[in-house]
This record gives structure tokens, C-alpha cells and sequence, in this order.
């Protein structure tokens, strides 16, 4: 016992003489008892088994959440071509009942159906824009992702940019000025003598007026 | 002199985008809503097979040249129950009403209707959802008014209510149909 810990009941301890190890005999008096609190392990893990603990189960959320697809492959269409075609409309076109998943990823059924129509379509021999258009007839300009640039969303898509130049602009005048202003500051030296007094004039009267 | 409207501008800017934001907050929009892009435009072709045994194919011929009233509904879809009696309303009212039964199994339909009674002049079975993609809806219960010439004048993306039929669809069936 080299160390008593400084508890209430420490004297009381001393005074009764009682020890874990006489009263009960196979009492192992662990290490960690016996050092300073700031000494402890500060882990039961030790730094490896801690470090895979977080990065497999990361690596397997990744894995299995990049392999899951709401497409069936029953629905996949056997010509690679087509079903290729398909993949990149159904990316850009909205579920409907989701509205911030595309079709391509969303698992409900009216997405299905979306998709199987888009399929159908395509191997019925519609172009890309066909199909598109087929989808913005029935469900409106919603149903695509990115919107179209037409007089109503111009401003919508042209307004940052737009915001971007205008700051740009500012920026250069402001620039364009502050050196105006310093290349006539550095054409006093072209004042005459009579100029150069009256200026040293105004400027000590000006800093005698400043408390 | 150009500078001081120039510095002004980010303060404009920002003014336009409250007044947008403004608008957008107060305005009670439903951004989630897709509208009726059909309006106005003919109805989509169709030709679906009969829920009742030895009835007749729901085609886009069969609602030209009279107001028809078409119903998407589905025995398992809980709204449909709910504006079922209206649209028995509809019927006793004259109005040409057409069903298509929604991804449902034909028992299961036929069941519904046989409980709750049937409105319907036709009903085509759409098992696999195409002709619901074909009319761009967006679940069950959607209902749409189509004029003599096959164009769509309504588009109800919701249940029905007494008012809807009230006043709503029944003017617009009597305006269209003179």
C-alpha cells in the first residue's frame, strides 16, 4: 500500500486498520487504482483498433450505398446503347412524388412507371429531346432537374454571373481610381514655389486646427 | 457622379432579392406544386382494357364529343374512398363520368366498387401505371375535365370536396356542354 488516497474516510481506514486485501484475500489492487487521476488511460482501445473501428465501417456505408440503384434490372432494356441513353434522361428528369431525387435514384413507384415510359419511348425510336419533351408535356418544367433557360428563367440563371461581373466592374473603377488618385498626389512635385508656400500654408493651419 | 449610383446598386440588389424572398414567405406558395401542365392540350391517347369482365376498352375516342369527367382511383387509396359518394353525385347529375382504376388487382377493385357502389360509365385498368404517366399524375385520386373536342379544361391533383363539385365542376360541365 504505498499510496493512500486522500478520501474522507481515509483516517477511518487508517484507524480500523482494514484493507480490501484483509477483508477479502484475493483482492487484486489494480494499477490504475493506485496512479494519479491525470496518469489514467485515457482509452480502453488502443490507437489501431480505434482507427479501423471508424474507417471500415465508413468504407462499407460507402461501398454498399454507391451499389444501391432504384433500377430493377429487369427493367434494364438489353440493348447497352438504349439503356445508356435511358440512365442519362432518367438523371436529369424529377420524381415526381420525391421531388429532390431523380427518377434514376428514387425507389418509388411512380418513378417506375417514369422510367419504364422513358424505355418505351426510346425503343419506339424517340430522340433524347423527344422523350424530354414528352415528360414536360404531361408533368411541366418542374419535372426536370435543371431548369430551362427560357425569358422566364433567365434572370434566375444569369443573375449570379451577372452579380459577379457587376462586383468585378466596382472592383476595377474603385482600383482604377485609388491610382488615379495617388498618380495626382505624386504631381505636387509640379507645383510652382508660390503654389508649394500656399499649399504648406493651408496644411500647417490645417493641423494646428486639429486638437 | 457615376460612382454614387454604383455604390448604391449591391443595396438595390438586395432590395429586389428581399422583395422576392418577401414574396415568396408570405404568399402561402406550394412549392411542391406541379401544376396542370395538360391544361388547355389534348388529352393523352389511351387504350386500356375493361375492369369488368365483358365490358367495353377505355379509349381516348370515348370521351369526344360529349364533357367527360375522368377519374383516376384505386380500392386501396384512402381519399378515393373519401370522395366516393361525389362522384356517385356526378352520375345522378348526368355528367359522363369515366374511371381508370390505378395500379389495383381487378378483385380487389371490383370489390370496392361493388361495396360502395359503381359511377363510373367506363373503367379502364391501368395495372402498370402507363396511363397514369401518360396524364402526368402524380398519385391517387386525380380527376379531369375533358370538353367535346378531347381537351383538358381541369385538373384536380387532389380528392374532391362538395365544394369542387358545387362549384366548380358542375358550372364548367354546363358551360362546356352548350
Amino acid at each position: 500500500m504505498s499510496r493512500e488516497r486522500a478520501t474522507p474516510v481515509a483516517h477511518l481506514r487508517r484507524k480500523l486498520s482494514l484493507s480490501p486485501e484483509r477483508i477479502a484475500p484475493d483482492f487484486k489492487r489494480r494499477r490504475t487504482m493506485s496512479r494519479p487521476f491525470s496518469q489514467r488511460r485515457k482509452h480502453s482501445l488502443s490507437p489501431k483498433v480505434r482507427h479501423w473501428s471508424g474507417v471500415l465501417p465508413a468504407l462499407l456505408v460507402l461501398g454498399i450505398s454507391m451499389s444501391a440503384l432504384a433500377v430493377d434490372p429487369a427493367e434494364m432494356l438489353p440493348d447497352r446503347a438504349l439503356e445508356a441513353r435511358a440512365r442519362t434522361i432518367s438523371a436529369e428528369v424529377r420524381c415526381v412524388v420525391c421531388q429532390n431525387q431523380s427518377i434514376d435514384d428514387s425507389n418509388a413507384e411512380i418513378a417506375r412507371d417514369m422510367r419504364r415510359a422513358i424505355r418505351e419511348r426510346l425503343t419506339q425510336g424517340d430522340s433524347d429531346a423527344q422523350v424530354i419533351a414528352f415528360l414536360r408535356a404531361r408533368y411541366g418544367d418542374f419535372v426536370l432537374l435543371k431548369p430551362p433557360f427560357d425569358w422566364r428563367t433567365g434572370l434566375m440563371w444569369l443573375g449570379a454571373p451577372l452579380a459577379l461581373l457587376l462586383a468585378a466592374f466596382a472592383l476595377w473603377r474603385g482600383v482604377r481610381r485609388t491610382q488615379a488618385r495617388q498618380a495626382g498626389l505624386s504631381n505636387a512635385a509640379d507645383l510652382s514655389p508660390g503654389e508649394r508656400a500656399r499649399l504648406d500654408t493651408l496644411l500647417d493651419e490645417d493641423r494646428e486646427a486639429r486638437p | 457622379m457615376t460612382n454614387r449610383w454604383l455604390y448604391a446598386l449591391p443595396l438595390l440588389m438586395l432590395v429586389i432579392m428581399g422583395g422576392f424572398f418577401a414574396y415568396a414567405l408570405t404568399q402561402s406558395r406550394n412549392p411542391t406544386d406541379i401544376g396542370a401542365p395538360l391544361l388547355g392540350h389534348k388529352a393523352p391517347s389511351i387504350d386500356l382494357p375493361p375492369l369488368h369482365d365483358g365490358g367495353s376498352r377505355l379509349t381516348s375516342a370515348d370521351w369526344l364529343g360529349k364533357v367527360t369527367v375522368v377519374n383516376f382511383f384505386a380500392s386501396w387509396c384512402a381519399p378515393c374512398l373519401v370522395e366516393h359518394p361525389l362522384f356517385l353525385r356526378l352520375k345522378s347529375e348526368g355528367v359522363r363520368l369515366h374511371g381508370i382504376n390505378y395500379r389495383n388487382k381487378p378483385e380487389e377493385a371490383k370489390a370496392w366498387l361493388g361495396r360502395l357502389g359503381d359511377p363510373y360509365e367506363r373503367i379502364g385498368a391501368d395495372q402498370e401505371g402507363r396511363a397514369g404517366v401518360e396524364f402526368g399524375i402524380s398519385g391517387v385520386p386525380e380527376t379531369f375535365v375533358i370538353d367535346k373536342g378531347g381537351i383538358v379544361r381541369l385538373h384536380l391533383r387532389r380528392p374532391l370536396t362538395a365544394d369542387d363539385i358545387n362549384k366548380t365542376i358542375l358550372p364548367l360541365v354546363k358551360e362546356l356542354s352548350k
